[in-house]
C-alpha cells in the first residue's frame, strides 16, 4: 500500500499514485489483488478501517473496499473476495470514494421562494411534501430510480401503492431496462436473466449485441480479456453501429444499420432453420412457438402474450430473411451472418450474447430482446455454463431495486402485476389492508408521467406532483423541452428533488430535500446477475442531508398525524410501524432512525414477497456475511443459504423438477415451456431525410456515469471527460468541412445543441451516423432525441432519430481560412 | 503534464519478435513496474493529453502487446493545456471548451 505520511511532491505523490493503481488492476487481472493508493495523500492511514459495500455506480455490481479514518472515506480498493470482480474496478470504481466529497453536497432543505431557494427546516420540509399530497393522492406520482436500494425502493413502493391507493410511481429503469423486462416476461414468464457472470468465464464466443462491453462493462469485459491472455481462444464478436474500444478487442466487428439487428437476429434464425441448427430435442421438450395476434384497433398494439404458431409456420415466418436479405437490411455481409449462424449451429461450443442499452432503448426493444432469446433456445445454447443470453443493466439496482421490489406503475414487489387480482389479493394479505385497497389500474410510466406533469392542468395534465428521488429527469427525459422543461411556466405543478448535487432537474424544483448516499447510509443492491448485496452506513451524510428511506416514511407519518387513514393497515397500525420487544420506535424522526437498523426492518418484510416467483431471497443476516448472494437462495436442510447459479436448470435451480433437465416453472402457456418468438423487421419510426439526414446515437462514456452528476465532481474523471462532444465519421466531417474542436449545430426536429466535433477519437460512427454522450448537463443532447417508445415497454428510443448537422458560422470562417484537407 | 497509470497486457513474444516490455523500458517517458503474469503496469508522462493519446497507440502497435488498459489518469490542474480532452479520447489539447462546472443549475442558492 502506498503510505502518505511522508512529505512528497506533488508529481511524485501522482506518479506513485499512478503505479499503484496500475499494480492493482494488473494483480486483479490476474486473479490477485493489491491495495490501492489513499485517496487523500494528506491522511496518515494508522487508523485506516476497512469495509465491504457494492460500488455505487453501474450495474456490474463490483464489490469495493472501503477504507474510512476520522469520519472519512479516504480509501477504496477492488474487494478480493468479490466473485464478481475478483479484486479489479475500473476507473470509475477506484473514484468512487470522492463522489462523496464534491464542494458543492446539498445540505439543507431548500424551497423556493419568488424565484431563490430558501433554506428551510426539516419539520417544515416534511410537513410540505405532505400536505401537497394529501390535498391531491391522485395526482401525486414518485419517480425514483435503479440507484434506489432495496429498502428505499421499497418504502417509496409501500408509500404510495398501500398508503395512497393509486399506482403513481415508476423509476428510471424504463429508460434503460424495461424491454429487457418485457423480453423476459414473454419469453420465460418471469423476468430477469436465467444465467450469471460465470457464464463469461465458460463461454468460447461473446457475441455483443450493440453492447459496448469495454466501456459500459469494463469489468466483465476484463474477465473476457483476460481469458485470453492466458491463452483461451474465446472469439468476440462485436454487432455495433458504431466501432468502440470493444471493437479493438474484437475478433469480428460488423457495423450495422439502425435498427437492423432485428434483421441479423432473424437472419441466424433462418439460418438454424435451414441448415439444420435446431436443437430438436431441447426445442420439442422445452419450447412453444409464438407469434403477435392481430392489432386490436388501429392505435393498440395486438397483445404481449400473442397467439400460437407451430414449427412450420416459425420456419415460413423466417424464410425470407436469407444471409443476402439481411445484409440489405442491416447493412452486415452475408458472410457475417452465415458466420454466426455457424457458430449459433455449433453444438461443441458455448454461445453467450450480451446486449444493454442498444436493445433496449429501442421501439422494438421488446421484440429484439425475444428474438435473441429465441435463437438460443431454438439451438439449445441455454442454460449451461456459457451457453446464455445475458442482458446486463446500467443502474447499480435495476433489477434489486426497480424489477425485484416492483418500483414501476405496473408491478407490485416479487415480480407480481397489479393488473393480476390474485397478485393485488396476495400483496393485501401481506401488507395487512382492506380487499381492494390496491388499484388495479397501472399508473402512468416515466415518459407519460412527465408529459401530464409538463401539461396544463386544465388540459388534462393531471399529474401536478411529483417527487423525484435519486435521479435526474432533467437532464434524461427525450424531448427535454416537451417532456421536462414546459414545467417552468406552470404555477400549480410543484417538483420535489431529493438529491445529493445540484442537477438539471433541480433548476425546476420548487422543494430540494438533501439526501445521504451510498456509505453514508445504509443500503442494499440487486446487480444484472440477480446478485442481492449488502453494506452498512461508514461514515455520516454532511449537514442536513438524510437517508432517502427516512424521508419517505417520515412523510408518511405525517400524513397519519394530518389524519390521513391511507397510510395505516386494515388494523389501524401505521404502514412502517416498528418495533423491538413490544416497544414502538419512533423511526419518523431522524434521531431515532438509528436506533435500529430500518433497512433491516423493511428488508425482511419485503422479503417474503419475492417466493410468489421463485426469486427467494434470504433473510438480511445472511447479506451482512456475504458479497452478495443470487437468488432463488434457498434454505438447506441443515439451515444454511444455497444461492442459484443457473435457473431453469435441473443440475442448479432447486426448483426444476427431477428428472426434467429443465423447467420454465413460470411458462406463459402454463406448461413448463419457453417461447420462441418470431417478431419481423419493421422500419424505425423516425429515418434520416433530406432536411435532417444524419442518424443520431446518444450513449455513455467510460468515465462518467450517466449524467455525470457524482463522476464530474471527481476532479480525475472530469478532466479526462470534461465535456459532451458529437462524433463524425471522416468523410462527414470533410463533407461539412470541419474537424475536431470545431463547433457544429446538432439539430432535430425537437431541438438543438451546439458541440464541439470528434473526428477518428475512441468511437467511430460510420458516415451518416452521429454519437453523442449524454453525460454534461451543459449540453444536454435529450433537448434533440426523439420520445418515441416501445409499445410494450414504455422505453423510448435514444439509440435512432433524424439529426442534421451544421457548422456553426464561427467555424464557418475558421475552415474558411483553412486549407482543405488533403 | 499528463500522468498515466496503465495495464499493459502481453501476449508473450513470438519467435523472433522482440520482447515488447524491452522495447517500453527504453523510453524516457515510461516507468515499467513489475509484471503480474501476463500484465504490466507500467506509468506513462507525457507533455499534454493528445502526446498521451499517441503514446497509447504506439504502445498498442508494439508486436505482442493484446489490450491497454487505463488504471489511472492524473493531470496536472496547474497546466492549462492539458486541461480538455481525455488523454485516451485523441483530443487535442485546447481544442474544445469545458462546460460549465460545477452544475450549472439556475436556481439561488443561499
Ligand atoms: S463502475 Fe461498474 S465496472 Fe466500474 S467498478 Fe463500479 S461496478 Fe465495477
Amino acid at each position: 500500500m502506498l503510505t502518505t505520511s511522508q512529505t512528497v511532491d506533488r508529481r511524485t505523490f501522482v506518479k506513485r499514485s499512478a503505479m499503484a493503481a496500475a499494480t492493482a488492476a494488473a494483480a486483479a487481472h490476474a486473479g490477485r489483488s493489491l491495495a490501492l493508493p489513499l485517496l487523500d495523500p494528506n491522511q496518515s492511514g494508522a487508523s485506516l478501517s476497512w469495509h465491504k459495500a457494492p460500488c455505487r455506480f453501474c450495474g456490474t455490481g463490483c464489490h469495493v473496499m472501503v477504507g474510512t479514518e476520522n469520519g472519512k472515506v479516504v480509501a477504496i480498493q477492488g474487494d478480493q473476495k468479490a466473485d464478481v470482480n475478483k479484486g479489479l474496478l475500473c476507473v470509475k470504481g477506484y473514484h468512487v470514494g470522492l463522489a462523496l466529497y464534491g464542494k458543492d453536497r446539498l445540505k439543507t432543505p431548500l424551497l423556493r421562494k419568488g424565484g431563490a431557494m430558501v433554506p428551510i427546516g426539516w419539520d417544515e420540509a416534511i410537513d410540505i411534501v405532505a400536505k401537497r399530497i394529501q390535498a391531491n393522492p391522485a395526482g401525486f406520482s414518485f419517480y425514483g430510480s435503479g440507484q434506489w436500494t432495496i429498502p428505499e425502493g421499497y418504502a417509496a413502493n409501500k408509500f404510495v401503492k398501500a398508503g395512497l391507493g393509486t399506482n403513481m410511481i415508476d423509476a428510471n429503469p424504463r429508460l434503460c431496462m424495461a424491454s429487457a423486462v418485457t423480453g423476459f416476461l414473454s419469453t420465460f414468464g418471469v423476468d430477469e436473466p436465467p444465467g450469471v457472470y460465470d457464464d463469461i468465464d465458460a463461454c468460447d464466443v461473446a457475441i455483443m449485441w450493440g453492447n459496448n462491453m469495454a466501456e459500459m462493462h469494463p469489468v466483465l469485459f476484463s474477465r473476457l480479456v483476460d481469458r485470453r491472455a492466458q491463452g483461451e481462444k474465446v472469439t468476440i464478436i462485436d454487432l455495433t453501429t458504431r466501432r468502440t474500444r470493444t471493437s479493438e478487442l474484437a475478433d469480428h466487428v460488423y457495423l450495422f444499420k439502425p435498427h437492423g439487428d432485428l434483421a441479423i437476429a432473424n437472419g441466424i434464425a433462418h439460418l438454424l432453420v435451414k441448415e439444420g441448427g435446431i436443437d430438436r430435442e431441447f426445442v420439442e421438450r422445452h419450447c412453444n412457438f409464438r407469434q403477435l395476434g392481430p392489432k386490436p384497433d388501429e392505435k393498440t398494439p395486438p397483445d404481449m402474450l400473442g397467439v400460437p404458431m407451430s414449427f412450420e409456420e416459425f420456419a415460413k415466418a423466417v424464410e425470407p430473411y436469407t444471409p443476402e436479405r439481411v445484409e440489405e437490411l442491416s447493412g452486415v455481409p452475408a458472410a457475417g451472418i452465415r458466420l454466426m449462424g455457424e457458430l449459433f449451429r455449433r453444438r461443441d461450443l458455448r454461445v453467450n450474447s450480451f446486449w444493454c442499452m442498444g436493445f433496449n432503448q429501442h421501439t422494438r426493444g421488446t421484440a429484439i430482446n425475444c428474438i435473441v432469446h429465441g435463437i438460443h433456445l431454438l439451438s439449445g445454447h441455454f442454460g449451461k455454463p456459457g451457453d446464455a443470453a445475458t442482458s446486463l443493466t446500467g443502474q447499480p439496482s435495476a433489477c434489486g431495486t426497480a424489477r425485484e421490489v416492483g418500483t414501476l406503475c405496473h408491478l407490485l414487489p416479487g415480480g407480481l402485476a397489479v393488473a393480476n387480482p390474485e397478485h393485488r389479493k396476495h400483496a393485501e394479505e401481506h401488507w395487512n389492508l382492506a380487499e381492494g385497497r390496491i388499484a388495479a389500474k397501472p399508473g402512468y410510466h416515466a415518459v407519460e408521467l412527465f408529459k401530464r406533469f409538463n401539461t396544463p392542468t386544465a388540459e388534462g395534465g393531471d399529474v401536478t406532483t411529483v417527487w423525484v428521488q435519486v435521479t435526474n429527469p432533467g437532464q434524461t427525459m427525450p424531448n427535454l423541452e416537451r417532456n421536462f422543461l414546459r414545467k417552468k411556466d406552470l404555477a400549480d405543478k410543484f417538483l420535489i428533488v431529493s438529491d445529493v448535487y445540484p442537477t438539471a432537474t433541480i433548476e425546476l424544483a420548487d422543494l430540494i430535500l438533501p439526501s445521504a448516499m451510498w456509505v453514508e447510509k445504509n443500503g442494499m443492491y440487486g446487480n444484472s446477475e440477480r446478485r442481492t448485496q449488502q453494506w452498512f452506513k461508514l461514515v455520516e451524510p454532511p449537514g442536513e442531508a438524510r437517508d432517502d428511506a427516512w424521508q419517505t416514511i417520515a412523510v408518511s407519518h405525517r400524513m397519519v398525524e394530518l389524519g390521513f387513514d391511507g397510510m395505516k393497515d386494515k388494523s389501524g397500525r401505521w404502514l412502517f410501524h416498528t418495533e423491538r420487544d413490544g416497544k414502538e420506535i419512533p423511526i419518523w424522526q431522524w434521531e431515532h432512525y438509528y436506533d435500529i437498523n430500518v433497512d433491516e426492518r423493511l428488508f425482511d418484510e419485503y422479503r417474503l414477497f419475492s417466493r410468489h416467483k421463485h426469486k427467494d431471497l434470504a433473510p438480511y443476516q445472511e447479506y451482512v456475511r456475504a458479497r452478495g448472494l443470487r437468488w432463488p437462495v434457498t434454505q438447506q436442510s441443515d439451515g444454511s443459504w444455497r444461492e442459484t447459479r443457473w435457473r431453469f436448470s435441473e443440475f442448479d435451480d432447486p426448483y426444476v423438477g427431477k428428472g426434467k433437465g429443465f423447467q420454465f416453472y413460470h411458462s406463459v402457456t402454463k406448461d413448463d415451456r419457453a417461447l420462441i418468438w418470431f417478431r419481423p423487421w419493421e422500419a424505425p419510426p423516425e429515418v434520416p431525410d433530406a432536411e435532417f439526414p444524419f442518424w443520431l446515437c446518444t450513449g455513455r462514456v467510460l468515465e462518467h456515469w450517466h449524467t455525470g452528476t457524482m463522476t464530474r465532481r471527481i476532479p480525475q474523471l472530469h478532466r479526462a471527460m470534461p465535456a459532451a462532444y458529437v462524433e463524425l465519421h471522416r468523410d462527414d466531417a470533410d463533407r461539412l468541412g470541419v474537424r475536431s474542436g470545431d463547433d457544429v449545430t446538432v439539430r432535430s426536429r425537437r431541438g438543438s445543441l451546439d458541440l464541439p466535433v470528434v473526428v477518428g477519437g475512441r468511437g467511430n460512427p460510420k458516415p451518416g451516423e452521429v454519437f453523442v454522450p449524454f453525460f454534461d448537463e451543459g449540453k444536454r443532447i435529450n433537448l434533440v432525441t426523439l420520445d418515441a417508445y416501445d409499445p410494450y415497454s414504455k422505453q423510448p428510443d435514444y439509440k435512432k432519430c433524424a439529426v442534421s448537422v451544421t457548422r456553426k458560422a464561427a467555424t464557418l470562417s475558421a475552415c474558411a481560412r483553412r486549407p482543405p484537407r488533403g | 503534464m499528463v500522468i498515466s497509470g496503465l495495464v499493459v497486457v502481453l501476449r508473450g513474444p513470438s519467435p523472433g519478435e522482440a520482447n515488447p516490455a524491452d522495447s517500453l523500458r527504453t523510453d524516457p517517458r515510461m516507468t515499467l513496474g513489475h509484471a503480474i503474469g501476463a500484465n504490466l503496469p507500467l506509468v506513462m508522462e507525457t507533455e499534454d493529453a493528445r502526446s498521451a493519446q499517441v503514446l497509447v497507440d504506439e504502445v498498442r502497435e508494439i508486436p505482442g502487446v493484446l489490450h491497454v488498459d487505463v488504471a489511472f489518469i492524473e493531470i496536472d490542474p496547474d497546466d492549462a493545456a492539458s486541461q480538455p480532452g481525455s488523454a485516451f479520447g485523441r483530443r487535442r489539447a485546447g481544442e474544445r471548451p469545458a462546460s460549465d462546472f460545477p452544475s450549472a443549475a439556475t436556481c439561488t442558492f443561499p
